[in-house]
This record gives C-alpha cells, sequence and structure tokens, in this order.
C-alpha cells in the first residue's frame, strides 16, 4: 500500500483526472475529504458496498429454499 | 420469400436453474454483467426466468446451478421509486435511453415472511436490446437497501 501524508488542503490526484482533496482532520479522528474529477468515477463508502454485497449474498441463500407461495405449483395432471 | 436461415438461427442453451431444472433457452434470452454483481465476481452470464406470472423472476447463474437469485420488476409491483440513473450506467448496459432499460431489484427471501425484502439502492439495471447488465449504486441515499416487501401496497384496481 502506498502511504502519503497530506496536510488540510493539500490534494493527491489519481491518474491525473481524480483529486482528491483534505478538507478538514476532526479532533474526534474525523477526516473530510473533497473529490474532484469526471463522473465515471463513481465513488462510494467502502461499507455501502460491503452492506450491498451482504444483502447480495443474503438474497443467494434465500433462494435456495424458495417458499413455495411464490412458485407456481406444477400443473395439474388432468384425469 | 427471402431465406434468412442464417441469420435468424437462434443458439439454443441449456441452463441448470436452481427451480425448474435444466431449461433450453434461446441465447439471447441470457443477460452478460458488464461490472459483475457485488459479491459474485466470478459470474457474468444469468438467465431471468419466470415460474408463474407476476412482478417475481429468477435471475439464474449460467455457469453454477447453485447460484439463483430472486428478483422484484419494482414498477409492475406497482412501486414507483424515483430512480435517477447516472449517465455512465446508461452507457455501460449499452442503452439508449432510460426507456430502452428494464429494471430489477435483488429479493431477499427471508424465512420469516415479514422481513422479505428488496434493495432499492442497488437495482439491476438491463439494456433492453443489448442484454448487458450492471448492479448500480445510486447516489440517492433514501433508497433503502432494505425495502420491506410488506410495505408493498397491493395494486389499486380500478
Amino acid at each position: 500500500m502506498l502511504v502519503l501524508t497530506r496536510r488540510i488542503n493539500e490534494r493527491i490526484v489519481i491518474n491525473g483526472e481524480l483529486v482528491i482533496t483534505v478538507l478538514d482532520v476532526g479532533r474526534n479522528g474525523q477526516v473530510r475529504l473533497g473529490f474532484d474529477g469526471p463522473r465515471h468515477f463513481q465513488i462510494y463508502r467502502h461499507e455501502l458496498l460491503l452492506e450491498i454485497q451482504a444483502e447480495n449474498r443474503q438474497a443467494l441463500s434465500s433462494a435456495a429454499e424458495v417458499p413455495s407461495d411464490l412458485v407456481a405449483p406444477p400443473p395439474a395432471k388432468e384425469g | 420469400m427471402l431465406s434468412m436461415t442464417k441469420e435468424t438461427r437462434v443458439a439454443k442453451v441449456t441452463v441448470n436453474t436452481l427451480l425448474k431444472g435444466a431449461l433450453e433457452v434461446d441465447e439471447h434470452q441470457l443477460i452478460t454483467f458488464a461490472v459483475p454483481l457485488l459479491g459474485f465476481e466470478h459470474l457474468k452470464r444469468f438467465l431471468i426466468y419466470q415460474t408463474k406470472p407476476g412482478a417475481l423472476y429468477w435471475m439464474q447463474a449460467v455457469e453454477d446451478a447453485k447460484v439463483g437469485f430472486c428478483l422484484l420488476a419494482p414498477f409492475e409491483a406497482g412501486l414507483d421509486p424515483d430512480l435517477e440513473i447516472a449517465g455512465e450506467d446508461v452507457a455501460d448496459i449499452g442503452a439508449a435511453s432510460a426507456a430502452d432499460i428494464e429494471v430489477y431489484t435483488v429479493v431477499v427471501l427471508d424465512p420469516v415472511p415479514s422481513e422479505r425484502r428488496t434493495n432499492l439502492r442497488a437495482p439491476i439495471l438491463i439494456g433492453r436490446a443489448s442484454r448487458i447488465a450492471k448492479q448500480v449504486v445510486l447516489a440517492d441515499h433514501r433508497l433503502p437497501i432494505k425495502f420491506f416487501l410488506r410495505d408493498l401496497k397491493p395494486l389499486e384496481k380500478t
């Protein structure tokens, strides 16, 4: 992992396109970052992606045992 | 009459499904993820099929019969979520416009019926013609990751 030390208002540039600015460092350990770049950079909090991933996995395991009211019964045999 | 044999011949593919065993489908019924589903990075091709009419669908991994998901078509279910889709996402699935996109949301069929839910924050978008799919993460934080299906209002019959 690349490690850089930055102060408030200092920036980091990624691929010449994405500029990250350290806006504030709070005493509580919180760091505020600003992002400037083209819209094709989709920037998310990691926790959000983890939460969606966890929900996808839950969806998988739940589909293995489908409640019978959600699946049509097999067509009734005639006669 | 023009002979179009070569052009119209559709390749058939057999997909082993979780619910319905082996299904023979036209290849163009399959979707391909441009960006993989979070947590399922190794799977790209899926079949979407139904077991009964309605707003619920099933999404079956072609490469792994054990991987299947329940999906909801929210607009067919009477939900009208305000989904603001980024231009990049539209381009990623090879869609020309919003009208060219199918929208599904991933359903968790919790064993407790009241806990059954769907993820409105990260819908699966599919280009209607391209059959390219992507699970997008929408910017609007008001869209719930856990929208409980018990809150679905039955469609008003008019």
